[in-house]
């Protein structure tokens, strides 16, 4: 449990494949024209940004953690 | 032979630090690839959002097809070019916090050069001594320190009188006297060397939290932490970069809309072309400098809020002594009273003095001595009496009972009634000529007699006046306090051109002048040495202890000047105004900035479509438009490295007029330069084909 307490970032790839398999079947058929692995980078691409998003609310609200 | 070892073991830290700097821009480019780690990275949001663009476009670059089939030439290379410039820019932004970073890690080293773990002569109390390890040694614990000794740790001398050189830690080679019972020599700091004599010494210090081990702490950046006003920016930034990041991710349905798609590398070219990365380059490096710059200036910070806070001080609480006026006010006459010869007061001036190892002091017995004063009793059977703030007096105890003190007019006249004396009108009459010229006048008396005044001749300090005029035109209120009578004050302070002072103040109302001007919202900053000031140094937003004051005066200040120069409080507060304008015209520049980043791509993005009337700048493609705006945004960053380091040219201006000002240079500019240089670089790419 710790080492996984200590090790965030592979556990945040995790989750974020994970949501994007669950995303992806949206994205595709939202577009119809893409290629499987295009929707794939996408969904990750869209998923980046709402982490970035995230981030950014945090900074704007937790200034002092940065 | 053994004297010239000891000279030449002595460091300077300022000498020191240029040594170092041989290699600080080797270390600043090695901390700023270091700084590419994530855990770091993510404390700037603004060059975090580029760190996370080049990782996306470095994707792209190596499968430019990634997000959708692409067409075009040279979109791998325009793809890598946009990764290189992206990566500079993050780089070029590490590099400027590490460079003013590396400073302080030099003079840190310079520091723990000096804190090598010594051994120390512990002294038990049966008088033994015991050879233990300086680490050892904890507060309370006594120790022997003779000629050559590195002093162990932190201490307060409880009995000797010896020579130290505090090279070491204030630059300064001439060697300080230390000696027990004093108010502000008797506290010594581990690591600086006993040169002559000997001291024993109560440590006060705990292992590893001495002066020097918070000086490396500060300097190092170790305990730096956000101050108020970066904290304000980064949350103005970050809301920056959130409205530009949903710009962005909005455009592309608009560009599908008008029939003109966009790219993902351009989108986040455009992205990091808007957000502000200029200052959020800079940000941390300018209070890092600003930090340097106090530090050069022989002041410790203990914190960069500190700094901050002088910039937005409202009102100076100034010592006269030593602040305003030369610290050493010197007897310039005896002013006999009640019929008394100015041999008579010469003599008793110099029996009250004898004790008095003041500068005060030693020019009455040396003015006496002129007049041929002589002590004809023996001095070993006297007591002497220190002058007290609550007293307001000194003095000698005779061996046979008589009692002669020198002091303010009023506490001497106190002083006579109690022992059923009286004062004269000639004592006022006396008074009031050496207050009306400036002095400070001393009453001398023995017993229930007054034989007379001191004129003790008080100097203004040259350019004094201009240096309060110049506060006053950036809204700095001066108050003095002095402990001289109100006349006196008056002229001294007419003469400096302060703005209020306090006549008889004792340290009491030091506090009380603070509260009452933080009462009504102002920042208040002080300067203090002695035990009595430290509620007050604890208590002003800016306190400034002296390096020579008492361990309590150095605790309780946010600021230790090694010099011991209180004056220097007026430059301290102009440095913390210079950091403040700095990051004010850095910030305006950044903003500024982006217009014409803005008229750069955004009408080369929608090429299809009927918006080329904005493109002002005639830039001949897209990917040209992009590729000149982004290395525009990169190298802004280490040209303005300089300006942050050393800090936008400080002038004693009010806020409005520097308002005005920094909007012309830094807001005009901001919005002029780029639209040249990016024409410039669009011609260098045009011509050499890069797009």
């Amino acid at each position: 449990m710790s080492y996984f307490s200590r090790k965030k970032l592979p556990i945040i790839i995790f989750f974020i494949t994970c949501f994007n398999i669950v995303i992806v079947p949206v994205v595709y058929a939202t577009t119809g024209k893409l290629e499987p692995r295009h929707t794939y980078a996408l969904t990750g691409l869209g998923i980046i940004t709402l982490g970035l998003v995230i981030y950014l609310f945090d900074v704007v609200f937790r200034p002092d953690r940065y | 032979m053994r004297q010239r070892n000891r000279s030449s073991d002595r460091k300077n830290p300022r000498k020191q630090s240029k040594v170092n700097n041989k290699g600080l821009y080797a270390r600043a480019v090695k901390d700023a690839f270091l700084k590419l780690n994530p855990k770091v990275a993510i404390r700037n949001p603004v060059m975090f959002l580029v760190w996370i663009g080049t990782l996306i476009t470095l994707a792209v670059t190596i499968d430019p097809n990634l997000f959708g089939r692409v067409t075009g030439k040279n979109v791998q290379l325009f793809n890598g070019l946009v990764t290189a410039i992206l990566f500079l820019t993050v780089l070029f932004a590490n590099f400027a916090e590490a460079f003013a970073e590396g400073r302080g890690k030099a003079q840190a080293s310079a520091l723990r050069s000096t804190k090598s773990e010594t051994i120390a002569k512990q002294l038990a109390p049966d008088g033994s001594i015991t050879e233990v390890s300086s680490t050892t040694l904890k507060r309370g614990d006594t120790v022997y320190v003779t000629a050559g000794d590195i002093i162990p740790a932190d201490g307060e001398v409880t009995m000797g009188v010896a020579s130290v050189d505090e090279s070491a830690i204030t630059g300064e080679s001439a060697p300080v006297l230390k000696e027990s019972g004093s108010d502000i020599a008797s506290s010594v700091t581990g690591g600086t060397r006993i040169i002559s004599d000997e001291l024993i010494i109560r440590i006060t210090a705990e292992p590893g939290k001495g002066f020097i081990d918070r000086m490396i702490a500060l300097v190092e950046g170790a305990e730096r932490s956000k101050t108020p006003n970066e904290i304000a920016l980064t949350v103005l930034l970050a809301v920056l970069t959130l409205v530009f990041l949903f710009v962005i991710v909005t455009l592309p349905a608009l560009a599908y809309y008008v029939n003109s798609p966009v790219s993902v590398p351009v989108l986040i070219a455009l992205l990091v072309a808007l957000i502000p990365t200029t200052i959020g380059g800079l940000l941390s490096a300018i209070g890092i400098a600003g930090m340097d710059r106090v530090a050069q200036f022989n002041v410790i910070a203990t914190s960069g809020r500190a700094v901050e806070a002088c910039g937005d001080v409202n009102t100076l609480v100034l010592d006269k002594t030593g602040t305003i006026t030369l610290g050493n006010r010197l007897a310039e006459e005896f002013i006999p009273i009640n019929n008394h010869t100015i041999q008579e007061i010469a003599t008793v001036a110099l029996w009250a003095s004898i004790f008095d190892d003041t500068p005060e002091g030693k020019s009455i017995v040396r003015l006496a001595e002129r007049l041929g004063a002589i002590i004809d009793f023996d001095t070993s059977y006297s007591q002497g009496v220190e002058f007290s703030a609550k007293t307001r007096m000194s003095g000698t105890n005779l061996p046979d009972g008589s009692q002669i003190r020198k002091g303010a007019v009023g506490a001497i006249k106190g002083f006579v009634r109690s022992r059923g004396g009286y004062d004269s009108p000639e004592l006022d009459t006396a008074n009031m000529r050496v207050s009306e010229q400036g002095g400070t006048p001393l009453a001398v008396a023995v017993d229930g007699e007054i034989y007379g005044v001191i004129y003790l001749k008080d100097i203004v300090k040259p350019g004094i006046r201009e240096r309060f005029e110049q506060l006053r035109r950036m809204g700095v209120r001066t108050v003095m306090l002095t402990g001289d009578n109100r006349i006196t004050a008056s002229v001294i302070a007419r003469e400096a051109g302060v703005d209020d002072f306090i006549a008889e103040a004792t340290p009491e109302d030091k506090i009380e002048v603070i509260q009452q001007e933080q009462a009504q919202g102002k920042l208040v900053a002080m300067t203090g040495d002695g035990t009595n000031d430290a509620p007050a140094l604890a208590q002003a937003n800016v306190g400034v202890a002296m390096n020579t004051g008492t361990q309590a005066a150095k605790e309780a200040a946010n600021m230790v000047d090694l010099d011991s120069d209180p004056t220097k409080l007026i430059d301290i507060v102009g440095i913390g105004k210079q950091l403040l304008i700095t990051r004010g015209a850095l910030t305006t520049f950044s903003i500024a900035n982006d217009i014409a980043k803005y008229f750069a791509i955004i009408p080369v993005l929608f090429a299809s479509t009927n918006l080329q009337s904005l493109n002002i700048m005639r830039l001949s493609s897209t990917n040209s438009a992009v590729l000149s705006a982004l290395i525009y945004n990169a190298l802004i960053i280490p040209a303005l490295i300089p300006l942050a380091l050393k800090g936008v040219k400080f002038k004693p201006l009010t806020a409005n007029q520097l308002l005005q000002q920094n909007i012309l240079i830094y807001g005009l500019g901001g919005v002029i330069a780029p639209f040249i240089v990016i024409k410039f670089l669009d011609v260098i790419i045009t011509i050499i084909g890069l797009a």
